[in-house]
């Protein structure tokens, strides 16, 4: 990846951080008085979502930097908390929800790590079970090759035993993960979907096999790994493709080794269309039968999410019975229809999670 | 004044075989007819003579074109034109061809479209066009210019389908992303069932979707031999037709919504609720609150509801309607 700039928020120029990143990227930087400038500047062009891809915007969180997921009371949750770290990847994935969640979208980098250590000790010293991830507002793994962020929140985990941290991923940049301390306390997970589906949707992200492999890297090390089906696609064949991806899953990671898999299918909101059609003109992702959801996003048709969830949970199950399984916001009756139960019989889905993070990840319950 | 017009017109009779009738570079207009103003012309005389510019050998039209034929239509060797330099560059003409045009009377949409087309066709770009339209009486908003600019391109069927009111401005910038065929095809259905612009823009979305998804032409889509029994039977009225196209595409568009939706009409059938109750499902199906309303007048009809009620709640195809298993229902 070369960025086509780099601009650096005045306020953090005489970071140390600042200072390494542009080493790494053999760049000078453009100093800006506020973050308005770059925001204003990738609004103006052409392509918005693309510009921001291309450059990089060093800054500070002003706001918190542990979040909770911004689940909707329509669907079950599971109780996450997001590690704001930075913003939008550099990957291009057709469907990504960032491209129109951000106005506009800018790959920025927070730099402010003093305020996000603090943070994270207060709420270690909580004392209550977390699940943070970084995977949210951006991917978690694109930062490795040109910050540290990794090397010390790992560690930072490994010092404590209420809570886990999740690195979710599309890439194989794991190699630093090798020499690190982590005592189990951190989770790496790949979003994985079928060879089709990262072919046509995923663009400039690794192949299947490589996550897979990078997956089994990361469990050789002792790291607990997961896996995100998300976003599920429905087309015709997707049964067999999604059968033959949990197959190569396996084939690469034994269940044991996997803290859980979670289920999501493609749900988007509505000005994601739009953006969709103008900037992957060939994709036909969006033309699936999609209803507005209670949560005013467009979900599958319930039947279909069923019917796939029903599936996939299948395909896992028959090799691997005993792995966590579970769905990302969906209601009761899907819950009910595709798992045989519903999150509350078994004290709520972040009751769930919760607890195989304490016996996976070794984490204390106070 | 450079380049004024005052100071490089000059009135002068021009053989009519000397006129090149077959150049439209500076054609505006999109009226073809001239019967009544040849006729106009035959009894008063050309009172207005034409703007003609020389081009090597012949003259070049710049303003006046039905004016030229029907002087031709009537028979006349000569013409009175108002000849403007040939040293004006084809810009200076251009310009004063659409400011002639835009203020003797409104310009039509297609006749705006060609004005722009040509001006954006002649080295300037819509930020340019923007501080001259005003003076040659065209729209100045750039967005508006950029919606307007194509559209003399479209196929004739579509612009005399603009021309004559039966598809809109946005209707017709939807179609433009379509190939031709397939817009012609669109614009025909609408003028023939006289669709409203939010019929129209559901089926244009609805063709476009599936086309996409199929990886198949939207004309291939409005070929479907459904979709020709209904817009082919004569016996349907426009109404009729209008719905049964809606409903073929959605059907198409959404299959498994649809089979749903009808197998719960066929259960909701089944519960005989009458004119007085309503079971509306949850929108999609995605909820799992259904509503029901009662209307009633007096008491009788609330105990006779109140009965009613009491056999829906034993009625098996309620309980098919709310365990919604994905086979039945």
């Amino acid at each position: 990846m070369v960025f086509r700039s780099l601009y650096i928020d005045q306020a953090v120029a005489e970071s140390p951080l600042v200072e390494s990143i542009s080493r790494r990227l053999n760049m000078t930087g453009n100093r800006v008085a506020n973050a308005q400038e770059v925001y204003d500047m990738v609004a103006a062009s052409e392509d918005p979502v693309k510009t921001g891809k291309e450059l990089l915007f060093l800054t500070h969180n002003k706001g918190s930097f542990i979040k909770s997921c911004p689940g909707t009371r329509f669907y079950r949750c599971c109780g996450y908390k997001i590690l704001h770290v930075g913003t939008f990847c550099h990957m291009d994935c057709t469907y990504c929800i960032l491209q129109s969640y951000f106005h506009p979208p800018v790959l920025q980098f927070f730099v402010n790590h003093d305020d996000l250590f603090n943070e994270l000790s207060v709420t270690f010293a909580d004392k209550k079970v977390y699940r943070i991830g970084t995977g949210e507002f951006t991917d978690s793994l694109i930062w490795e090759l040109w910050t540290d962020l990794s090397t010390r929140l790992i560690p930072a985990f490994a010092s404590q035993k209420h809570a886990i941290l999740e690195l979710k991923t599309k890439t194989t940049a794991v190699e630093r993960l090798r020499t690190l301390r982590h005592n189990r306390k951190t989770v790496v997970a790949w979003s994985v979907n079928t060879p089709r589906i990262i072919a046509e949707e995923e663009r400039y992200t690794s192949s299947l096999t490589a996550r897979l492999k990078a997956a089994a890297t990361c469990a050789s090390w002792g790291y607990p790994v997961a896996f995100h089906f998300d976003p599920i696609v429905i087309y015709d064949g997707c049964e067999a493709d999604y059968k033959q991806t949990v197959t190569q899953l396996f084939s690469y990671v034994s269940p044991e080794k996997i803290i859980w898999i979670s289920l999501g299918t493609f749900r988007f909101m509505p000005s994601l269309k739009a953006l969709i059609q103008k900037r992957f003109p060939d994709s036909t992702i969006i033309y699936g039968e999609f209803i507005t959801g209670l949560d005013s996003k467009m979900r599958y048709f319930k039947p279909l999410r069923i019917g796939i969830y029903q599936k996939l949970i299948a395909y896992i199950h028959a090799i691997a019975p005993r792995v966590l399984t579970y769905l990302c916001m969906e209601d009761d009756e899907v819950w009910h229809k595709s798992m045989g139960f519903v999150p509350t019989d078994r004290g709520g889905l972040s009751r769930m999670l919760d607890d195989r993070a304490i016996n996976q990840c070794d984490l204390v319950a106070d | 004044m450079q380049d004024s017009i005052d100071q490089s017109l000059l009135l002068r009779s021009v053989p009519l075989a000397h006129i090149n009738l077959a150049d439209d570079s500076f054609r505006i207009t999109t009226k073809q007819d001239i019967k009544e103003l040849a006729v106009s012309i035959g009894n008063l005389g050309l009172l207005n003579p034409p703007l003609v510019v020389k081009k090597k050998s012949s003259f070049t039209i710049v303003s006046g074109f039905r004016r030229v034929s029907a002087c031709h239509e009537l028979g006349w060797s000569d013409i009175l034109t108002r000849m403007l330099s040939p040293d004006l560059s084809h810009s200076r003409c251009l310009r004063i061809a659409i400011a002639d045009n835009a203020f003797q009377r409104p310009l039509n949409l297609i006749e705006i479209s060609r004005c722009i087309h040509k001006l954006l066709s002649n080295e300037i770009n819509v930020q340019q066009l923007t501080k001259i339209a005003g003076v040659l009486g065209l729209p100045v908003n750039p967005s508006l210019i950029r919606r307007l600019s194509n559209l003399c391109l479209l196929p004739v069927p579509i612009q005399e389908s603009i021309l004559a009111g039966t598809i809109s401005l946005s209707m017709a910038n939807e179609l433009e992303s379509l190939d031709s065929e397939s817009a012609v095809a669109l614009a025909s259905l609408f003028a023939q069932l006289k669709m409203g612009l939010n019929r129209q823009r559901e089926i244009v979305m609805l063709v476009k979707e599936i086309a996409k998804r199929e990886h198949i032409s939207p004309r291939a889509v409005l070929r479907k031999a459904s979709l020709r029994r209904i817009i082919e039977d004569r016996n349907l009225d426009k109404a009729q037709a209008n719905r049964h196209i809606r409903h073929v595409l959605r059907k198409w568009r959404f299959p498994e919504i649809s089979r749903t939706q009808q197998l719960y009409e066929k259960h909701a059938k089944n519960l005989k609720l009458g004119r007085s109750i309503r079971l509306i499902p949850p929108n999609d199906f995605e909820g799992n609150v259904y509503t029901l309303t009662m209307s009633f007048s007096n008491l009788t009809e609330l105990q006779t509801l109140r009965h009613k009620m009491e056999q829906l709640a034993r009625n098996s195809s309620i309980k098919t309607i709310l365990e919604r298993k994905s086979e039945e229902c």
